[in-house]
């Protein structure tokens, strides 16, 4: 096998931003604009929040083998997913990728969740958004140099196991190197935290709209 | 010579990094470096042996990952990798030393995870008991990058062995460790817990911690280590790099040493090339050892606060003495209130909170317990445990993250034989009221004795005086005017003759006059003035605000005098935002403004509003005919989606404000509730965003809710239930994975034979889950949970 190297990066001013649509329709707006007195409490939150930011990625590149129908080895071993395969299809190599905004922001969300619900609930929108742009920064500066690469694929998306999160954790260490850590129900802490592959060259699927791409038809933030 | 003896003596060597040199000779990535201890038996050897060959003292055994978590065979793996230590160090002589490494267990502790404190403890002290049996130097507790699981592995190790303990952190760029202490706040709490050398490994490279080993050396008395990475790790044609070669690491790690590190090696990405050579460059450096610093210093997770330079405003409010709404909230459990009590004495000002909620009818031991862990999650200052019962002081102490201010000792010997032992165990500052066994003594000399004795005692457990603070105690001038002389003269003789820092519980002193601030805030000009460091007060008060600001610009100590002018232009505009807020009061008047303002999600002018309504009308019709109403406006505009959960919720927020001036006016004729319901986020589920949602609004409709909190196991729901009789349990869980808990739960209640109904929620349930697992209702969001609760106990 190829030689695997954890890479670590660590954000620079102004790569974590938060993404006022996007949290605006986490919080149940579906095309309304909220009201004046919700809007400066967002932007009080939006300062809060990238205050308490502190982004890092780690990722690693291996290789991929398809060992047979739907049966794929990303550096894990033996991968049982209909999804992960089909979306690796033709793909030469894989990046694994784990990226977190940081702990300060469960402590944010932790405090004003017990004293103001309200800015509980804004800061944890804007911080799935931030998590996410910071994320799309991230993808984007590693594959600077990739020709094709596919859209991040995680651990629950579809039937790709929510299990795998044990491997992102142990193979790119992200314990030491991000500070995440996995709870015995495999929910990371911090929470605003990704782990994902990302297909290298193959047919560099990239769905044109994650939300609609999605399989799970009933979820309440679809758009 | 024995370990502690060689760190004081000379520069000591640690080996560097194990699991890079193991990636070069096939481990996997991902694979247990530890599982190599048996099947690769020879290999480890031979790098162990290449250490010591390279000049290194300190060995890691290849233990860092080892614990129960990953291995069930752990007793096996410990022994096999100090064996190999073992066998590696038998062809040296010299100062050779094995270390039994210790690493984080990888998961977040409560309540940011779902670690129990103690469970970290246990995981730890597993492993450690094996070494001790093996035969170890030393512990090592490294590449740590949260204080509180650090203080549960320095506990598993100070409980487990008498062996030398040293701790290693990982610090980024900015000295921080991700979970956010800095180093003062991490020295402060090591030192406290009696380990013997402090410092950082990992994460950096050499260039970049060379920067932070001032900021540690300045803090610590006890010898620094520092085990730099070789650089970031970089795939340079498919081969890992470290940016970072050993002739550069050892020209830094020269700087390291001269910065005062008396301990140094390596981590992730050295080799025993950069031992070699760092040893040949270092060696004949000359060696320094710390100075003894004898800092009076507490801690947070974050931050350390020194006492002794500025004066330190220490928050009170969080104490129901005198207070009927503080002791409400205790018996009614109501941590809500008093998180906000410390919250918002933060935003005043306050550097530290005291936490004293001892009330004869509730359990202090719990509520203590409680009260420290869940302000922790909302707070980032030190606490001052105050309690008189030594059990809960204990379990405080214990479960604190970081360096407590005990509160207090006194001079009698059985105070002093209860809260001593602690200090020396857990590690704090402790203040000593010169109360001896005859009582307070009238004459500042009879209270300078008492202090004097405290000091000999505590220097006799080991507790060196800088960790006492001396209260000489404010008692009120309304029943003996020479009180406040003596205790002015009490501070400046005590400071001057035994060297201590000193606080005072200042209120005391104009207790039973009319405008107390006026007296207490005089008082503790005149104290600051006569040395007091410390002063337990209200940082509400605006007089004692005001006076403290003033003082700090008067004597020199607020630069530029920046901070009274920022606290100075506030008061101006809060003055005018005041002038502002009542024109638009005005301007907004409605037909019913109460209505309006709830709706609106106006928290100060709703309740405002209805404190002045119950005045004229009957507190019922204020609820029935503009609150309730107000509140289904809100409500069924979010079910109508024209009304959003942020609205729902500042709404929710107003109503409270309105329903608190109207329980001020009802007070003796108790409004009923109309049902008392069980809100848990179930087992495995940490996140608790959506049950507060839900509860806040159950709240706001009258009912009586029991919040169990996040991660609840079964049996808690079950057992709750049966004691309350109760009528309707909500049920949360955000994840698929645990649902499986959410399922047991209900189970578990329908054992019981209960009539109890079930109503779950969460992101990931939808109505078949709900049908699957047996629940009565599946509310989809806060709203369907109110309505369904109507419908139960309509």
């Amino acid at each position: 096998m190829s030689d695997f190297t954890v890479e670590l990066k660590i954000a620079e001013k102004g790569e974590v931003k938060t993404v006022r649509d996007e949290a605006v329709r986490y919080l149940g707006y579906k095309k309304v604009t909220p009201d004046e007195n919700i809007l400066n409490l967002i932007g009080e939150c939006e300062t809060e929040l990238l205050n308490a930011v502190q982004a890092r990625v780690c990722y690693a590149r291996t290789d991929i083998k398809f060992l047979g129908e739907n049966v794929v080895d990303i550096g894990f071993g033996e991968v049982h997913s209909k999804n992960l395969y089909k979306h690796l299809q033709g793909c030469h190599g894989v990046i694994l990728f784990a990226a977190t905004i940081g702990i300060g922001v469960d402590r944010l969300i932790a405090k004003y969740n017990r004293i103001k619900p309200v800015k509980g609930v804004i800061l944890d929108a804007l911080g799935s958004s931030a998590i996410e742009y910071w994320c799309d920064v991230a993808e984007l500066k590693i594959t600077a140099d990739e020709e094709k690469h596919c859209s991040r694929f995680s651990a629950g998306y579809g039937d790709f196991s929510l299990e795998h999160q044990r491997d992102f954790v142990r193979c790119l260490d992200v314990m030491r190197k991000l500070g995440i850590t996995l709870s015995d129900s495999l929910l990371m802490t911090p929470t605003k935290s990704v782990t994902a592959v990302i297909g290298l060259g193959g047919n560099a699927r990239t769905c044109g709209n994650k939300c609609m791409s999605c399989n799970n038809r009933n979820c309440i933030y679809r758009e | 010579m024995n370990i502690l003896e060689k760190i004081k003596n000379s520069i000591t060597y640690f080996d560097g990094g194990m699991g890079t040199m193991l990636q070069e000779r096939g481990l996997a990535p991902g694979e247990l470096p530890e599982l190599w201890n048996i099947s690769h038996r020879d290999v480890i050897i031979d790098i162990h042996r290449q250490y010591y060959a390279s000049g290194c003292n300190i060995l890691k055994a290849n233990t860092f990952g080892a614990n129960r978590l990953k291995f069930p065979n752990l007793e096996e793996i410990i022994t096999a990798a100090i064996d190999n230590a073992k066998e590696a160090r038998s062809e040296f002589d010299g100062d050779r030393y094995i270390a039994y490494d210790i690493g984080s267990l990888g998961k977040m502790l409560k309540p940011l995870g779902d670690l129990d404190f103690e469970d970290a403890v246990s995981l730890f002290a597993d492993g450690i008991k094996i070494a001790v049996k093996c035969g170890v130097d030393l512990i090592l507790i490294e590449t740590m990058n949260d204080s509180y699981e650090t203080k549960a592995a320095v506990l598993a190790a100070k409980e487990n062995s008498d062996l030398p303990i040293f701790v290693t952190c990982v610090y980024d760029e900015n000295a921080k460790l991700m979970t956010g202490a800095d180093p003062a706040a991490m020295v402060a709490m090591l030192e406290g817990l009696g380990v013997d050398a402090v410092g950082m490994n990992c994460s950096l490279g050499p260039e970049q911690m060379v920067k932070i080993v001032p900021k540690i050396v300045s803090e610590a008395s006890i010898p620094v280590i520092v085990n730099p990475n070789a650089g970031l790790p970089k795939s340079v044609n498919g081969k890992t790099v470290y940016d970072v070669d050993a002739e550069m690491f050892s020209n830094i790690m020269v700087d390291i040493v001269n910065e005062g590190a008396a301990i140094i090696g390596g981590c992730c990405g050295t080799t025993p090339e950069f031992i070699r050579k760092t040893v040949e460059k270092t060696k004949d450096l000359p060696f320094k050892l710390p100075e003894k610093k004898n800092h009076t210093v507490v801690s947070s997770y974050t931050h350390a606060v020194k006492i002794g330079h500025v004066p330190i405003l220490i928050g009170e409010r969080i104490n129901p003495t005198g207070k009927s709404k503080f002791k409400e909230a205790l018996r009614e459990n109501n941590l809500d209130y008093i998180l906000n009590e410390g919250i918002t004495q933060q935003d005043a000002g306050a550097d530290i909170l005291d936490v004293n909620v001892g009330l004869p009818e509730i359990d202090e031991v719990q509520m203590m317990i409680n009260v420290v862990t869940e302000l922790q999650a909302v707070s980032d200052l030190p606490l001052q445990l105050d309690t008189v019962d030594p059990v809960a002081m204990e379990k405080s102490m214990r479960i604190y993250n970081g360096k407590p201010l005990v509160n207090s000792v006194n001079g009698k010997p059985e105070s002093m034989n209860a809260i001593f032992p602690l200090v020396k165990k857990y590690g704090g500052v402790v203040i000593a009221l010169t109360i001896g066994k005859k009582g307070i003594p009238e004459t500042a000399e009879g209270r300078y004795e008492i202090a004097k004795n405290i000091i000999e005692e505590a220097e006799r457990y080991g507790i060196d005086r800088c960790q006492i603070v001396v209260d000489p105690l404010a008692m009120t001038i309304s029943s003996d005017t020479t009180s406040a002389n003596v205790t002015l003269d009490s501070i400046k003789i005590i400071e001057e003759r035994l060297g201590v820092h000193t606080s005072l519980g200042i209120s005391n002193i104009s207790f039973g006059l009319p405008n107390r601030d006026f007296v207490t805030s005089t008082f503790f000009a005149i104290a600051m003035q006569n040395g007091l460091d410390c002063a337990i007060m209200n940082p509400f008060s605006f007089e004692m605000m005001k006076i403290y600001h003033c003082y700090k610009a008067l004597k020199n100590m607020d630069e530029n005098c920046v901070e009274y002018i920022n606290y100075a232009s506030d008061i101006t505009a809060q003055s005018v935002t005041t002038n502002t807020a009542k024109t638009s009061d005005n301007s907004t008047d409605t037909a019913d403004p109460l209505k309006h303002a709830i709706i609106k999600g106006l928290k100060e002018k709703a309740g405002a509003i209805a404190a002045q309504l119950v005045k004229e009308v009957d507190p019922l019709v204020v609820v029935n005919e503009q609150i309730i109403p107000a509140l289904d406006t809100v409500g069924k505009g979010f079910e109508e989606k024209t009304v959003f959960l942020p609205q729902l919720l500042m709404s929710a927020d107003a109503a409270k404000a309105a329903f608190e001036s109207v329980k001020a006016a009802l007070s003796n004729t108790d409004q009923p509730s109309k049902g008392t319901i069980i809100l848990a986020t179930v087992k495995g589920d940490i996140h608790d965003i959506g049950k507060n949602i839900v509860k806040v609004l159950l709240s706001n409709y009258g009912f009586d809710v029991i919040d169990l909190g996040k991660d609840v196991p079964p049996e808690a729901v079950r057992d709750c239930a049966v004691e309350n009789n109760i009528k309707l349990v909500g049920l949360s869980a955000l994840m698929t994975t645990t649902v499986p808990s959410m399922e047991e739960t209900i189970k578990l209640l329908r054992e019981a034979g209960l009539d109890t109904k079930v109503v779950v929620g969460g992101a990931v349930l939808t109505q078949e889950y709900a049908d699957m697992i047996g629940a009565d209702y599946y509310a989809k969001d806060a709203m369907e949970t109110v309505r369904y609760a109507e419908e139960i106990f309509g």
